[in-house]
This record gives structure tokens, C-alpha cells and sequence, in this order.
């Protein structure tokens, strides 16, 4: 695996959609940014800006009826939308990770926490939930998603995120609709998380003052 | 406590049995509930309890009226009818309680991938089903059967594959809503694969869809062997099924009624009761929008 290039690189990036008169609608227009290894990125805009898209494009997924007009995504040298469906799959989850914006409907809430493919996965899901500071990872496990609060359900979706051990980390405004205090501690638990496991790269998408807290100086 | 797969069995035993105890709580649900388990549990217990052989003929006997011998009169050749009429639902019960689940389960699965892959291919496979849903069922069905013969082992199949075209629709009607949700677009940035997305995303937020549904195309699959059945392309005599022997009897309906009413109150009994089952279930899971209506 390379570790000296740029980790994420996104050129001259349009994407949008063709509205019922036929005419193109972009929501994200020529976008350029890089991240190198160990570099921290905020990205700060209003509502509505093109914060999630472009946080999924880096992923190389867009969601039904957006397309990219023009523009490249690289992920460690590689063009991620000329990659195959399971060459993504491998990808995303894995080297490249993302924290959803809203936790509490991001986690499938028919789901228990802890509904896990195989038994042998509980250990290794429990210590992940350890490392976000989860007080007893076993009753977290049982729970439904709509029984922790939403600090606990984003925490689990670090713990998610962290998984993979990912190389990159995008984070989709992670303390949205959080208390002040959970504000405070997601942000922290990042960095001390990246910090203590010497990952590459964590792009960090934000919002409001709580991006330039999470991250060096934004550039959009 | 660590959800073992013990503790996610209770937690659906649980569920089922609150959903159970939610459609008996309505009038609807009650009765309707009542006569499928009547039904299901006389095609059971029918060939212990039946008084007379289902192909014993008793020619001093033809289309004699109700007596304390024969409680539904006898038909044209002299056989008993309760003991027909009891006996009658096994054949259709057993070809339905097959084909019916099937058809869920292959339409659903056809129905989520479409709604899920979306695109040009979904509205392709679309409209071949709206073609399917335009040809009159009998016709399709007649196709089939006539050219592959009338067992169990084509009419099986033959109802699942047409009732599982209706299943497509509704279950691909269910599912965008539940595709646009951020858990999907989670799963999708997870890397999850098309098929764990329909497994663990996309199908326990249909499958509420899609049991209402069971319950509906169950009661028309019903319908439709019988009508086989009637028209002479279900089961073979003498097997006793309602359609057969409301072809046989329809002949001697102006002075012997009994050997059309005994098969027609059985089968409309367990069709009504069918339909008021799914009215309650759709209630009890929240898809029916007069949900708050008591029936």
C-alpha cells in the first residue's frame, strides 16, 4: 500500500442531476481537494451545500438520480469510479470508512446492535465498543438501535466505522443533533482513536464552529 | 446480556405472539383466525373422523335430502356429502399452504432487487409485469396446465410462478421508500453487497408488506384451484375437492341444493375467513391507512 501520495484526491468533481425540463442540476461543481497521510480536512458549508454527496462521492457512490458530470475521485492512487461494484464493496467498510451524519437512522433499526454475521464476531464487536468508551459493550449488543441515546448510537457508529481499520476516515457531520457535551467528546475520541493507531488520513466533514475545532483550517 | 441467537428467537416469538394477540383483539381477526383454524384443523383430523368413505356409493341412496345419517344429504351417485365436503379442503389447503409461500418468496425477492437495482432494468421488468397483470389469469393459467398436465406437481408451481407477479409489484412498490433511507446509504458505505443490503436492510422492512400480501394471494390461489377444479382442470375424480364437486352436483342444484350449498359454505368460509385474517393483520402491522378502525 502506498503511504507517500495523496490518500484521497478529488479533481475538478461535478455532480448533479437532469431535472424534469432535462436540464442538469449540479449539486457539487468542480471540486478539487487532497488529503495527504496523517492530514486532517474540514469542510464547512450550510444546509443543503453538497456536504453528504461529496462525502459519498469520495466514496464513489451516488445516490439514485445524481451522476457525475465530470471530474475524478482517487483513493490511494486509484480512480474509484472506474473501479468494479465488488471492488467497492471491498473498499468501502474496509480501507475507506464513513461516519453517517445521523446515527439513529443510519443503524437499521429492526436490528439489534450485536446482530452480527457470525458468534465469533461479539468478541471482536466488543472491544470496539470499548475503544469508543462505551460503558458494558454486552447490553449495548442487545439493544435496538432506538434504545441507546445519541451519543451511544453515534459512538456505535465509530465503533463500525473503526472496524475495518480504515485508511481514511470521512466523517459526515458527526455531532449533528448531539448535546454540547457529546459534541465535545466525539471529536476527541477521534482524535485520540487516529492518534493512538497511526491511521494515514481522517477527512473530517463538518458544519458549523465545531469543524474548526475538529480539524485544521477548512479549504472547500 | 449478548443477543444469542436464544434471546433473538424469543424476541420473535415474542413479536409473533403480540402480533397474534393484536389480530385477535380485533372482530375481524378473531373470526377470521377462528375459521382458517377450523378449516386447517379439520383437513387435519377429517380422514379420522369422516363417517363414510369418501368413494362409497350407495345407489338406493342418490340425492336423498339431509336425515340424521347423512347431515348434508347425498350426491348424485350416492356418496356422502359432509363426509366430501370434510375431506374436500385437504387437497386445496395442502396445493395452496405450498404454492402460496413460494410465491411470496420469489415475487418478494424479485420485487425488493428491482426496487432496490432501480434504473432502466427496473422499469422493464416492470412493465413485462404489467403485461403478465393484464392477461386474464384463467388464460394464463389454462396455457400451462393444458399443456403440462393438471397434478399437484404442475399446480404447484403453476400458482406460484402467476401469484408471485402480483407479489413482485407490491413488494417493489414497498421498497424505494425503505432504499432512500439512510440505513441503506449506511449499508451501501459499509460495503455491504446488494444481496446483505436485501437481506438485513430491505427485507424486514417489507416483510410486514409481504405477509399481508401472503394472506391475500392465499385466499385468491384458493379461489383459483377451486375454479380449476370446477372448470376439470384441478384434481381427477373421485378425489374430493369443493370445485369438483360443485361441477358435479351444479346439475341437480333446482332439487338437490345440498350437494352445491355443503362445498360453497366451506369454501366461502374459508376464503372470508382468509381476507378478514389479512384485514387484521394489516391493521395489527400498521400497512392498512383505516388502521384505527375497530373491524
Amino acid at each position: 500500500m502506498k503511504m507517500d501520495g495523496n490518500v484521497i484526491e478529488i479533481h475538478d468533481l461535478s455532480v448533479g442531476f437532469t431535472g424534469r425540463s432535462g436540464a442538469t442540476l449540479p449539486v457539487l461543481r468542480n471540486i478539487d481537494l487532497t488529503v495527504r497521510p496523517g492530514e486532517s480536512l474540514g469542510i464547512v458549508g450550510e444546509s443543503g451545500s453538497g456536504k453528504s454527496t461529496l462525502a459519498l462521492a469520495a466514496m464513489g457512490f451516488l445516490k439514485r438520480g445524481l451522476r457525475r458530470l465530470n471530474g475524478s475521485v482517487s483513493f490511494l492512487d486509484h480512480d474509484i469510479f472506474a473501479r468494479t461494484r465488488p471492488e467497492l464493496e471491498k473498499i468501502r467498510g474496509g480501507q475507506l470508512a464513513l461516519i453517517p451524519q445521523d446515527s439513529g437512522q443510519s443503524l437499521t433499526h429492526t436490528l439489534r446492535i450485536g446482530a452480527l454475521p457470525a458468534a465469533e464476531h461479539t468478541a471482536r464487536a466488543t472491544e470496539l465498543l470499548r475503544q469508543v468508551r462505551l460503558p458494558d459493550p454486552a447490553a449495548i449488543l442487545s439493544g435496538f438501535p432506538h434504545e441507546l441515546s445519541g451519543g451511544q448510537q453515534q459512538r456505535v457508529a465509530v465503533a463500525m466505522a473503526l472496524a475495518g481499520e480504515p485508511r481514511a476516515l470521512l466523517l459526515d457531520e458527526p455531532t449533528t443533533g448531539l448535546d454540547v457535551t457529546t459534541q465535545a467528546h466525539i471529536p476527541e475520541l477521534l482524535r485520540d482513536i487516529a492518534r493512538t493507531r497511526g491511521w494515514a488520513v481522517a477527512l473530517s466533514i463538518a458544519v458549523r464552529w465545531r469543524a474548526t475545532d475538529a480539524a485544521k483550517p477548512a479549504r472547500t | 446480556m449478548t443477543a444469542t441467537p436464544a434471546s433473538r428467537t424469543n424476541t420473535r416469538l415474542s413479536r409473533v405472539a403480540a402480533v397474534l394477540g393484536d389480530v385477535m383483539s380485533r372482530p375481524s381477526g378473531a373470526i377470521g383466525l377462528t375459521l382458517v383454524a377450523a378449516h386447517v384443523v379439520l383437513a387435519l383430523i377429517s380422514p379420522l373422523i369422516v363417517p363414510y368413505g369418501y368413494t362409497t356409493m350407495n345407489s338406493a341412496m342418490m340425492l336423498t335430502g339431509p336425515d340424521a345419517a347423512h347431515w348434508l344429504g347425498t350426491d348424485h351417485l350416492g356418496r356422502n356429502v359432509f363426509t366430501r365436503v370434510l375431506l374436500g379442503g385437504r387437497e386445496a389447503l395442502s396445493v395452496t399452504g405450498i404454492a402460496t409461500p413460494v410465491a411470496v418468496i420469489w415475487g418478494g425477492f424479485v420485487g425488493i432487487f428491482f426496487g432496490l437495482v432501480g434504473g432502466r432494468i427496473d422499469e422493464v421488468m416492470m412493465r413485462v409485469v404489467d403485461a403478465f397483470l393484464s392477461l386474464p389469469w384463467i388464460l394464463k393459467m389454462l396455457v400451462l396446465i393444458v399443456t403440462l398436465g393438471t397434478g399437484i406437481e404442475v399446480l404447484i408451481p403453476t400458482l406460484a410462478f402467476f401469484y408471485g407477479i402480483p407479489v413482485i409489484r407490491s413488494a417493489r412498490a414497498g421498497t424505494p421508500a425503505v432504499v432512500a433511507r439512510d440505513c441503506v446509504s449506511a449499508a451501501r458505505a459499509r460495503g455491504h453487497g446488494r444481496m446483505t443490503i436485501i437481506r438485513r436492510e430491505l427485507l424486514p422492512n417489507v416483510l410486514d408488506t409481504l405477509m399481508v400480501e401472503g394472506a391475500m394471494r392465499w385466499s385468491w390461489m384458493l379461489l383459483a384451484f377451486s375454479s380449476l377444479s370446477f372448470l376439470g382442470f384441478g384434481v381427477s375424480p373421485p378425489t374430493p375437492d369443493w370445485g369438483l364437486m360443485i361441477a358435479d352436483a351444479r346439475g341437480f342444484m333446482s332439487f338437490a341444493p345440498w350437494g352445491v350449498l355443503g362445498p360453497v359454505i366451506a369454501l366461502s368460509s374459508l376464503i372470508i375467513g382468509i381476507n378478514l385474517t389479512a384485514d387484521a393483520l394489516a391493521k395489527a402491522l400498521g400497512i392498512d391507512r383505516a388502521q384505527k378502525a375497530p373491524v
